[in-house]
């Protein structure tokens, strides 16, 4: 890793932790922030398929469909950002919808895990299973109306590792020696 | 490649080039450990990390492609599968595409005459580990030793080659996703690694997307490759793995006498008498030949040709004393990996690419950078001064 | 000059493949987009009623119900939106069809080059409305995303276009070669 990626990754997970601590102390504005932040990150992914498109997938046989993927992904994250400003009953269900959508995915990664044999799928598994049950706890109380800042505290929470995981990641060692 | 021809293939390989039943024994072993030696092999015997020559499937699941996990891979899958063809190859594109398009795996490259002379003057071990290589390098074409959707992905434009009459008749391909299926060779049905639109997924390394295909002999079959532009590809494997064993015969021949190694020269004369039956092992339909080419190894020796048995040394280094585990046959295996990993990454990194991470000039900076590689320099150091008393 | 032809042959085939992919992708993205739009935002919903209604007989409007209304609202809006999906699933269809070799219609071209003027209708009104301020419902961010997926519709019919001809052509070619 160069000094550069370390330093980049470090700044991240800061960032990414400073957030996760802002949304669990202002929990009232978590929702927005959330949102923000989602519809932020799928337009970036846009972004990025579309940089992706242009400097490799163009090269590739078949490429095309990188474009189309990274204009959808570009979209949805546009859509997201222009739902900032919608009731928040609104946000909480696009939440939970976001929740449960990737708790879908991480359960079918650590179901492939699990039929090779790899040691990981416990963990992905557990995690995909928490985020589905925690998308379908939040709908129940978005239902009975009592849902309250659970959204932000997860959220958050959420940040927290992920900035945590970040920074240590940004502390490995990478070089090899070469005999000359 | 498979264990029929990096064992058995090689064994019959290493005695046509006057290798001796026990040497050539050595040799086939090494060839085949290359596909066995992972890191969870070696932290068995608290061997060192850095001579892995393979990751399993469980270990690619474990890692992380972040650019720590995706220097890993490269040096390990470039180094001892996807040997590069062409470190200098000129694409128009932006850097990192030809960074990744350079990895390319193809026959006859610089690099397959410095792995080869990397192995001159050193062990057995280092002859089969080279052996390995170079057969790969046949089987592995078109395909690069990092997780890349842009170089290592496949349409549904495949098709197979079945001799017919004179000719061919094409039979599509159908790929199926399923980690514990087996390959179905009468309805052309094959297990490859899922579609993944990300580009250092690893279900993108090597030849996953193409299944097993490349590693059968009696394979032939025509399809787009990801850096191809749109040209077709006809892989004809009997052809590859012919001229694959003709020219381990060449290079082991080198090896043994002493001879220049060039690149595109086959020993076809050695196998003359032995064409047809070469040629019907390598076009019959099975997933697994090691009958045959054991059978054929043991009419060339005379000798029994023992199954191949993963755990044969592994007692020996583990119990070896510290200061002698390197005189122990995987000892020797080892060093034979580290020397061959540093060349290659180290040529990687000076093409200007750091996708098999950073080289680092001993003589200039002193040891840095992972442990492992520390015995390494310090045999070259003493083979230095052993060369300067000289 | 065979395996040339061969290989431009392949690129236009897949060209017309993965974009009439991407055009009913794209279709059924914007169905959702539109679902989450009006549907859970009672603004939009509202005020794309009120439009609706404002087309309607002035005095056919007072003599219906607002649950009747409701329903007809519905009902158009579900019409258009089948048109519109059935017209994008007819071009994407047949292109990739033609791109397999299955189809040699060129219908799907005519169809195909109706929607692109559509969107460069479209482009052209929300580029005039970035630079001329009047009272309007849609925000400035708003109108920037759709300047810029409408000019990637654009780019990319154009270019399905392009590789229609081009394989009908190339086609045409080996076959007298052949």
């Amino acid at each position: 890793m160069t000094k550069i990626q370390r330093i980049g990754n470090i700044l991240t997970g800061m960032m990414l932790i400073i957030i996760g601590i802002v949304i669990f102390v202002i929990p009232e504005s978590g929702y927005s922030f959330a949102i923000i932040i989602i519809g932020l990150t799928m337009t970036l992914t846009g972004l990025r398929l579309l940089i992706y498109y242009i400097s490799m997938a163009r090269h590739m046989v078949g490429g095309k469909i990188m474009l189309f993927i990274g204009i959808i992904a570009l979209d949805a994250g546009m859509v997201s950002l222009s739902l900032n400003n919608s009731p928040r009953r609104v946000m909480m269900v696009y939440l939970l919808g976001t929740y449960a959508f990737y708790g879908l995915v991480d359960v079918l990664r650590a179901n492939e895990a699990r039929q090779v044999g790899a040691q990981s799928w416990r963990l992905k598994m557990t995690m995909g299973l928490t985020n589905l049950a925690l998308a379908f706890l939040a709908g129940l109380f978005v239902i009975i109306g009592k849902a309250g800042s659970i959204f932000s505290f997860l959220y958050g929470a959420g940040l927290l590792y992920s900035g945590i995981l970040r920074i240590v990641s940004a502390f490995r060692r990478t070089s090899i020696v070469y005999i000359q | 490649m498979q264990k029929d021809f990096h064992y058995y293939a090689t064994y019959c390989a290493a005695c046509l080039s006057g290798y001796p039943h026990e040497e050539s024994l050595t040799i086939a072993y090494s060839a085949q450990f290359v596909d066995l030696c992972s890191r969870t092999l070696l932290s068995r015997i608290k061997g060192p990390e850095q001579a892995a020559t393979t990751q399993l499937k469980l270990e690619l699941m474990e890692v992380t492609t972040n650019i720590i996990g995706l220097q890993d891979i490269t040096r390990i899958w470039s180094s001892f599968h996807f040997l590069p063809y062409d470190l200098s190859a000129e694409k128009k594109s932006g850097r990192r595409y030809r960074n990744k398009y350079r990895l390319i795996c193809d026959v006859n490259g610089d690099l397959l005459v410095d792995t080869v002379e990397l192995a001159r003057g050193k062990s057995l071990q280092a002859a089969g580990l080279a052996m390995h290589v170079l057969a790969d390098t046949w089987a592995h074409r078109y395909f690069a030793g990092t997780p890349s959707l842009v170089i290592n992905n496949t349409t549904n434009y495949f098709y197979e080659l079945l001799p017919e009459g004179e000719g061919y008749r094409e039979r599509p391909i159908t790929f199926k996703h399923n980690p514990m299926g087996t390959d179905d060779i009468d309805h052309g049905i094959y297990i490859n690694s899922l579609y993944q639109y990300s580009e250092n997924s690893i279900m993108n390394l090597g030849h996953g997307r193409a299944g097993h295909l490349p590693d059968y002999s009696f394979m032939r079959y025509k399809y787009l490759p990801a850096w191809g532009g749109y040209a077709e590809i006809i892989k004809d494997n009997p052809s590859d793995y012919y001229h694959a064993f003709c020219q381990m015969i060449y290079a082991m021949k080198s090896l043994r006498t002493g001879s220049v190694f060039e690149k595109e020269i086959y020993d076809t004369e050695a196998v003359k008498p032995y064409e047809n039956r070469i040629h019907d092992i390598l076009e019959k339909r099975q997933l697994n030949a090691c009958e045959d080419w054991k059978a054929f190894g043991e009419d060339l020796s005379g000798m029994e040709i023992p199954d191949f048995d993963p755990d044969q040394y592994l007692q020996e280094y583990a119990e070896a004393e510290k200061d002698r585990k390197d005189d122990t046959f995987l000892g020797r295996f080892f060093l034979a990996a580290l020397a061959q990993k540093s060349m290659v990454s180290k040529k990687i990194f000076l093409s200007g690419s750091l996708l098999a991470g950073f080289s680092l000039n001993y003589a200039k900076v002193g040891f840095k950078g992972l442990k492992d590689f520390r015995k390494l320099a310090e045999k070259q150091i003493e083979k230095m001064k052993m060369t300067t008393k000289g | 000059m065979e395996e040339q032809i061969k290989i431009t042959l392949r690129r236009q085939e897949h060209t017309l493949t993965i974009i009439g992919l991407g055009v009913i992708l794209f279709g059924f993205w914007s169905m959702i987009r539109a679902a989450i739009e009006y549907m859970l935002d009672s603004s939009m919903l509202q005020s794309a009623f009120d439009e609706f209604m404002s087309t309607l007989d002035p005095a056919y409007r007072e003599s219906i119900t607002d649950f009747k209304a409701g329903i007809l609202f519905l009902f158009a809006s579900l019409l258009i939106l089948s048109v519109e999906m059935g017209f994008r699933l007819y071009i994407g269809r047949s292109a990739m069809a033609v791109g397999k070799g299955k189809n040699k219609s060129i219908l799907y071209l005519v169809a195909a080059s109706v929607l692109c003027i559509i969107y460069i209708l479209s482009f052209i009104s929300y580029a005039l409305a970035l630079f001329i301020s009047s009272s309007e419902d849609v925000s400035l961010f708003d109108k920037l995303v759709y300047i810029v997926i409408d000019l990637t519709s654009i780019i990319t019919l154009a270019d399905m276009i392009i590789a229609g001809i081009r394989v009908r052509r190339l086609r045409k070619k080996l076959s007298r070669i052949n």
